[in-house]
C-alpha cells in the first residue's frame, strides 16, 4: 500500500549524513552551553527514512508536552528544522536567560526561548554550510506548546511536497544533572539529501 | 479479544466486532475522522494530513489527503461489511499550533477541516459532532462497542464528543 522512498540511500550515505548532523549538533549544543553556562551532552544522530506514519517515533515519548521552535531552511537544502524540549526544561532555559528561577510562559519567554532556538538552530545550519559549501539558509522561529508529535506534525505539513517516506535525521541534546532534555529534528524536502550528499563526494 | 490500534499520519484503520479502539495521538493541524456503522459494528478512523492529493501518482497513502481518505476509508469499511448509508461521522483537529512568531505558513487546519467536511458531504455521511481549529493539539480516540468518540486536548480531561452508535443521533448538525 506505501509508496516506496524515491530516495533510497545506502548505509555508508546515512552514516555520513549522521557525521554531518553530529558536526552541527556539536556547534548548536556548545552554543547553547555558553548561552547558559553549563555542560551539554549529545547523543549520536539517528539519520533515518521513516513513513510519515511512524515519524513521531523519533521522540523519546511523543505525547510528551514540549515547547517547539520551529523554523523552515531555504537554499541549496531546503528544509524543516525543530527543537523540541520538554516543558520543564524550556521553562528553566528560559529562566535562566531572564535572571528568574520561574517562568510562566508568555510572550516574554516564549521570545527567550525562539531566541535560543535561534540561536542553535543557526550554528548548526552555519556548521553544515561551512563542511558543505552549500548555502543554507534559515527563516526566522515560531514556537507552540504541545505535545511533540502535535508539534512534528504541525511542522511537516510545511514540506512543498510531502511523500509517504520522510529522511528524518534526529539528536537527543541533554545536561549531565538532567535539567534540560531536547530533541534537534531536521526534515530535509526531497532532493536536498542528494546536495548534501553530492557536496561531500557521496552522491 | 479487541485490538488497540494506533492511527499514524496518513494511516487508515478499519476494525469489526467489540471491543476494538482506535486511536489518533497528538492531531495538530491534522484531522482524525471516525466514522462508524451502529449496525455491524464497524469502525474506521483515518489521520488525513493535508487537504487535497497533489499528484496523480500512485502508490501515495490515500489516508494523507482529504480528497482521496474519505472514499478510501469508506471502501474499506464497506469491505468490512459496513453499509455506506448507514455510516457517520465525527471528527476532532485542524489546529493552528504555532501561535508565538511570525508564521508565514497558511493556515493548514482550518483548510483541513472544510477539505474533511466537504468530503464527508460529497459521500453523503452526516457528521454528527467536531471539534476542530484552535492552538491546541488533540488526541482523538474510538471505541468500537458504541461508537464513542472522546478527544482531549494538553492539559484537559478527556470529553465525550459524540456517540455514533446512538441511532437518534441522525442528521448531521455539525457542519
Amino acid at each position: 500500500m506505501s509508496a516506496q522512498p524515491e530516495y533510497a540511500f545506502s548505509e555508508e550515505q546515512f552514516d555520513a549524513l549522521r557525521e554531518i548532523a553530529n558536526i552541527g549538533m556539536g556547534k548548536a549544543s556548545s552554543a547553547l552551553a555558553d548561552l547558559i553556562n553549563t555542560t551539554i551532552l549529545i547523543n549520536v544522530p539517528q539519520a533515518v527514512c521513516v513513513p510519515i506514519s511512524e515519524l513521531p517515533s523519533v521522540l523519546r515519548d511523543p505525547e510528551l508536552v514540549t515547547a517547539g521552535i520551529y523554523l523552515q531552511v531555504t537554499g541549496d537544502v531546503p528544509g524543516h528544522a525543530t527543537f523540541v524540549f520538554d516543558v520543564q526544561s524550556a521553562h528553566r532555559l528560559a529562566g535562566v536567560l531572564l535572571g528568574m528561577p520561574e517562568v510562566n510562559l508568555d510572550e516574554v519567554t516564549a521570545s527567550a526561548l525562539m531566541e535560543i532556538g535561534n540561536i542553535m538552530l543557526s550554528a548548526y545550519l552555519t556548521a553544515i554550510s561551512d563542511f558543505t559549501g552549500l548555502q543554507i539558509l534559515p527563516s526566522p522561529p515560531v514556537m507552540a506548546v504541545d505535545m511533540g508529535c502535535a508539534i512534528l506534525s504541525a511542522v511537516i505539513v510545511n514540506m512543498q511536497h510531502l511523500d509517504d517516506f520522510a529522511v528524518t535525521i534526529a539528536t537527543d541534546i541533554y545536561d549531565p544533572e538532567g535539567l534540560i532534555s531536547g530533541t534537534f529534528v531536521f526534515l530535509p524536502e526531497p532532493g536536498g539529501i542528494q546536495r548534501i550528499l553530492a557536496a561531500i563526494g557521496m552522491g | 479479544m479487541g485490538v488497540h490500534l494506533t492511527v499514524g499520519m496518513g494511516e487508515i484503520q478499519v476494525v469489526r466486532g467489540v471491543g476494538n479502539e482506535l486511536t489518533a495521538l497528538g492531531l495538530g493541524s491534522c484531522i482524525g475522522v471516525c466514522l462508524y456503522d451502529p449496525l455491524t459494528r464497524v469502525a474506521g478512523m483515518v489521520h488525513v494530513v493535508l487537504p487535497k492529493s497533489q499528484s496523480e501518482r500512485t502508490g501515495e497513502l490515500p489516508g494523507k489527503f482529504a480528497d482521496t481518505a474519505i472514499p478510501a476509508i469508506v471502501q474499506q469499511m464497506v469491505g468490512l461489511g459496513a453499509s455506506a448509508s448507514r455510516l457517520k461521522a465525527a471528527i476532532a483537529g485542524g489546529a493552528q499550533l504555532f501561535q508565538f512568531g511570525v508564521s508565514n505558513s497558511l493556515d493548514v487546519g482550518s483548510r483541513n477541516a472544510e477539505a474533511v467536511i466537504n468530503a464527508l458531504r460529497a459521500a453523503g455521511i452526516p457528521l454528527v459532532a467536531k471539534d476542530v481549529g484552535g492552538s491546541t493539539g488533540r488526541t482523538l480516540r474510538m471505541f468500537s462497542d458504541n461508537g464513542l468518540v472522546v478527544v482531549r486536548a494538553i492539559g484537559g480531561a478527556e470529553r465525550e464528543l459524540a456517540a455514533l452508535g446512538n441511532i437518534l443521533t441522525s442528521s448531521g448538525v455539525a457542519a
